[in-house]
């Protein structure tokens, strides 16, 4: 070390300067003064330290650095840039102090200069890459399905994401620094507070609930929510996901009401294959035509099926429930089957049944009817009638022409079981069958209620066949 | 909350008329604590923080409402309607002398003369007007304020933010008068030096006394002229000092030049 004490000045490793009252320097030491590449000459009572700073670090000087170093007498470790006198910029830190005497009269600063170039840049870096974090954690927030809403430790609303302005109604100004509770139903106000206690305590939950919308509304919801923490570890507030699960919960629905109706169907299914095996059985006399009957039987049992399940299980066009089942007799018959009819449809139940009666009729019709022989032909009509004095009647006309003559003992067994009893009163309606020598004429009438949807006006009238 | 305690307004001192002091950019209230003394004696001496500076409620702030100077007028309305204010001295420092008059324009009756300190319309240099600055020092500011929490920090604002009940422990805190959340600083560093407020000067009718520092870089004695030359009936006072708050460098002046105007 040198043996003159004003080297410690003059040498420090960082710059030193003091200032009059009204800030003009004092002393500066030579670190400073070759720092900024200006001789002591041109710095002493003429310029003050912030004659030194940009242009921007004149704006922070005069509005904060000033004004602290005044109210608290001192400032540490602000960042600036000073301008050396090639004009080239110097990134330094500065700690100053504010001298008074004794009666509390400023008598000058005293300021300490660091450079930190170094550190500037690296704090830059960090700065850059935080802020590219944030604009992409923002876009994820603000692109977000579900709606995104953080809290602070004290339970109040700090973001409000689009999907939260959708979900909820309330816009983000109205939400934010609101209670977490506005989104509480009435009669959850009590879980509520358990559920921010433990999540504030440092829980992570997964649950549905319901929540309050602004216009007064429940809406069922996914909520995942877990505590944030601050660098020292403690919770200091917490992010909730809450996913919107009106439409899930509507599909549940739906889904719990088919598997009850599909279970409902199986059985009814199983006791009418039971009553066709057990008919069949008790009508036919041979093993052959046993079998040939049944299966018939069981085949137009699937078509129906098939047609069901092709509409979903809603209504079925009357001219579909009469296509689906014709198909196997009306490929060499087609010019012998007519029919006509509005554009009526019949809910499952009743176009299931019907399905059935066809069936019969027309394995009738080829085995012994109009469609045995070579000329004969088939008429099949529908429409809704005036029930007399009660709600309207749906009917249905199968008349055969043409045919061998009939002989009256011909129709008998499970066909005509089905046709005058199972069928009609499956549909709280009624049947004849009437086997006359010109041909067989089958009328069903069943209550229009087992239309779906209901007509608007019957004189819809279309062709169908 | 309501509207005092969300601007952390402070009454003192006894008269018929009211004086309200309204801080600048970057501190808080605290600003005024060598001059506003001085006038208790003959005003009602009214203080408070902006939303968003010193003790004010952070979590009053609205990005859209004070996106402009308009928000932080209607800061001054609503206080000066809260205390039954009428025929007020409005002191304003640095942008607030900007505020001031936008108040002003939506209740005439609110004040009846304004005090401006350090005054500067528009920041930027543009053709003949010099403003002082270009925008990318405004740019420069705003990494200067990220250089710069001073004292602020993720884990500091639920201790300031959370605790309204406990101040203390806000107070123990070094750079307190002029600490903000960075977000709401760098909004209303840009509100504060992006403003082109030079059209409204010619619409102040209220005897005006614009108070211009002989050595301040970021209100130039030019601009303080330009102001002084745009209020029709204005008076400007120079006080020989350096920097951008006489309220502070040169607070026996400063008074001086108050009590003259008033």
């Amino acid at each position: 070390m040198s043996a003159d004490p004003s080297d410690d000045f003059e040498l420090a490793p960082c710059g030193l300067l003091s200032t009059r009252p009204d800030g003009l320097i004092l002393r500066v030491n030579q670190t400073l003064s070759s720092w900024l590449g200006t001789p002591r000459e041109a710095l002493l009572e003429r310029k003050r330290f912030e004659d030194f700073l940009s242009l921007p670090g004149r704006l922070f000087h005069g509005t904060h650095f000033a004004p602290l170093l005044q109210l608290q007498g001192f400032v540490e470790e602000i960042a600036l840039e000073m301008r050396r006198h090639d004009g080239s910029g110097l990134q330094v830190l500065v700690s100053a102090t504010l001298a008074k005497d004794e009666a509390g009269q400023p008598l000058g600063m005293r300021i300490a200069v660091f450079r930190a170039s170094e550190r500037r840049r690296y704090e830059e870096e960090i700065l850059r890459s935080k802020y590219a974090q944030a604009e992409q954690l923002a876009a994820i927030v603000r692109s977000s399905r579900d709606a995104i809403i953080s809290i602070s430790s004290l339970g109040v609303i700090q973001t409000w994401n689009e999907a939260a302005v959708r979900l909820y109604g309330y816009s983000t100004d109205q939400a934010v620094s609101s209670p977490f509770s506005i989104l509480a139903p009435d009669n959850q106000a009590v879980e509520d507070q358990a559920f921010l206690a433990r999540l504030l305590g440092g829980e992570s939950l997964l649950f549905e609930t319901q929540r309050r919308r602004l216009d007064g509304q429940l809406v069922p919801v996914a909520i995942s929510a877990a505590p944030v923490r601050g660098t020292d570890g403690r919770v200091v507030g917490a992010a909730t996901v809450h996913r919107d699960m009106t439409a899930w919960r509507q599909a549940e629905e739906r889904r719990l009401l088919m598997l009850r109706e599909l279970t409902h169907r199986t059985k009814n299914l199983l006791a009418i294959v039971q009553a066709v095996e057990r008919q069949s059985a008790a009508t036919t006399t041979s093993k052959e035509e046993f079998h040939e009957r049944l299966s018939g039987r069981l085949r137009a049992i699937a078509a129906s099926h098939d047609m069901l399940l092709a509409c979903d299980w809603r209504g079925v066009a009357v001219a579909e429930v009469l296509r689906s089942q014709l198909a196997p007799f009306s490929e060499i018959n087609r010019l012998r089957i007519h029919s006509e009819g509005p554009a009526l449809q019949l809910n499952a139940d009743a176009s299931h049944n019907l399905a059935l009666a066809i069936h019969e009729l027309a394995t009738n019709a080829v085995k012994y009817g109009a469609l045995s022989g070579v000329t004969g032909e088939v008429f099949i009509s529908w429409g809704l009638v005036d029930g007399s004095a009660g709600p309207p009647i749906f009917e249905l006309r199968w008349s055969e022409r043409g045919g061998p003559p009939v002989a009256p003992s011909s129709r008998r067994g499970f066909g005509r079981v089905v046709l005058e009893r199972i069928v009609p009163s499956a549909l709280d309606g009624s049947a004849t069958l009437s086997l006359e020598p010109a041909g067989a004429l089958w009328t069903l009438r069943i209550p229009a209620r087992l239309l779906e949807p209901l007509p608007a006006s019957p004189d819809a009238r279309t062709m169908a066949g | 909350m309501s509207i005092l305690e969300r601007n952390h307004v402070n009454v003192s001192g006894q008269g018929a008329r009211a004086m309200i002091f309204a801080h600048g950019y970057g501190c808080d209230q605290n600003m005024w604590r060598l001059v506003a003394p001085a006038f208790e004696r003959d005003y009602r001496v009214v203080l408070f923080d902006y939303v968003g500076a010193g003790k004010s409620d952070l979590s009053a702030y609205r990005p859209a409402r004070y996106g402009s100077l308009a928000g932080y007028a209607e800061d001054v309305l609503e206080i000066g309607h809260e205390l039954g204010l009428t025929d007020a001295i409005f002191v304003g420092h640095s942008v607030s002398s900007m505020i001031g008059p936008l108040a002003l324009q939506r209740d005439p009756g609110l004040f009846s003369r304004m005090v401006m300190i350090g005054p500067s319309p528009w920041y930027i240099n543009e053709d003949d007007y010099q403003g002082g600055f270009g925008r990318a020092d405004i740019d420069g500011l705003l990494a200067l304020l990220d250089a710069n929490h001073l004292g602020w920090s993720a884990t500091m604002a639920p201790v300031i933010m959370g605790n309204p009940d406990r101040p203390e422990l806000a107070e123990e805190l070094a750079n307190s008068f002029c600490r903000t959340d960075p977000e709401i600083a760098r909004q209303f560093a840009r509100v504060t030096f992006l403003s082109d407020c030079r059209a409204q000067l010619p619409a102040i009718r209220v005897p005006t006394l614009v108070i211009q520092c002989t050595e301040d870089v970021i209100a130039p004695p030019v601009v303080g002229e330009y102001v002084h030359r745009q209020i029709a009936g204005s008076t400007i006072a120079h006080i020989q000092s350096n920097g951008h708050c006489p309220h502070l460098s040169a607070p026996a002046e400063t008074i001086a030049a108050i009590r003259a105007f008033l």
